[in-house]
């Protein structure tokens, strides 16, 4: 038993699912909202997978997400906000 | 405990590709693309294949949504526009 | 000790990222909800880097590991904000 897998596992289920849940109800500022959750909660995850598995080079993974989550959802803020006529659907 | 960790991503990935194929709206299948991306990225991570994790990373996070969302502005863009030139034709 | 130490901040670090979890399901408003986002991200994601990076001891390991933890407290900063100033340009397209 490990407790760093373990602590994947919770963060998996108690805070990837509520960010899923969010991602999956209401209007497009709303979802990214759970999908920014989801994307800071998966990549803890990933950082504790790599110490779990014992694989300190599987935290390249966690880097470039911790890169890339920011600069997607600023790509999407740009593109719905600027975009007023998404408004009518 | 591995075991466990798979059978989670792998209930992530079936709730978020059913949600992507559900939703209607473009702008806001989008976000849960990005989220599907992300749930593959913990699956690929569990089952020890990081660079394949990397590549969908780049891929499914950044590249598909944005792909998405250029390409619903441009068509509403040019679907706004028909109908002005009917009018003054 | 080191151990030890590293437990107790990835307890935390866990139960900043669930209690925000929990928020961002019962809160109802839009605003209210950002408030369980920053926490997370600028509080629970770099204390769990924490507990790695002391887990792991003094290294290049452990640069790493802080470097990330900084990216995710900026980078959770910035989406917040941008994630609240397009929900307030929304509101304003949908009220017009």
């Amino acid at each position: 038993m490990n407790a760093w897998l373990l602590a994947a596992a919770v963060l998996l289920v108690g805070a990837v699912g509520p960010g899923a849940v969010v991602a999956l109800r209401g209007p497009a500022q709303q979802r990214l909202l759970g999908a920014s959750l989801a994307a800071t909660a998966v990549t803890a995850v990933l950082l504790l997978l790599a110490q779990g598995f014992g694989r300190s080079s599987y935290v390249d993974v966690a880097l470039i997400l911790a890169v890339l989550a920011p600069t997607g959802t600023l790509v999407f803020t740009r593109l719905l906000a600027g975009d007023p006529s998404g408004a009518e659907n | 405990m591995s075991d466990t960790l798979v059978v989670l991503a792998l209930l992530l990935v079936a709730v978020a590709a059913t949600g992507a194929a559900l939703t209607r709206d473009p702008a806001r299948q989008a976000v849960v693309l990005a989220l599907l991306g992300l749930s593959l990225t913990v699956l690929f991570t569990v089952l020890q294949a990081p660079d394949v994790a990397l590549s969908q990373l780049g891929v499914g996070t950044a590249v598909t949504p944005l792909l998405i969302l250029l390409a619903v502005r441009k068509v509403r863009r040019f679907g706004r526009r028909e109908p002005d030139r009917d009018e003054e034709e | 000790m080191r151990h030890q130490i590293a437990l107790v901040l990835l307890v935390a670090g866990v139960a900043v990222l669930l209690l925000a979890g929990l928020a961002l399901l019962r809160l109802p408003a839009p605003y209210l909800r950002l408030h369980a986002l920053s926490p997370a991200s600028s509080l629970g994601a770099p204390l769990i880097a924490l507990a790695l990076a002391v887990e792991t001891g003094p290294g290049r390991g452990a640069a790493k590991l802080l470097v990330i933890g900084a990216l995710l407290a900026v980078g959770g900063t910035v989406t917040t904000m941008a994630i609240g100033r397009t929900t307030l340009r929304r509101e304003e397209a949908d009220r017009t």
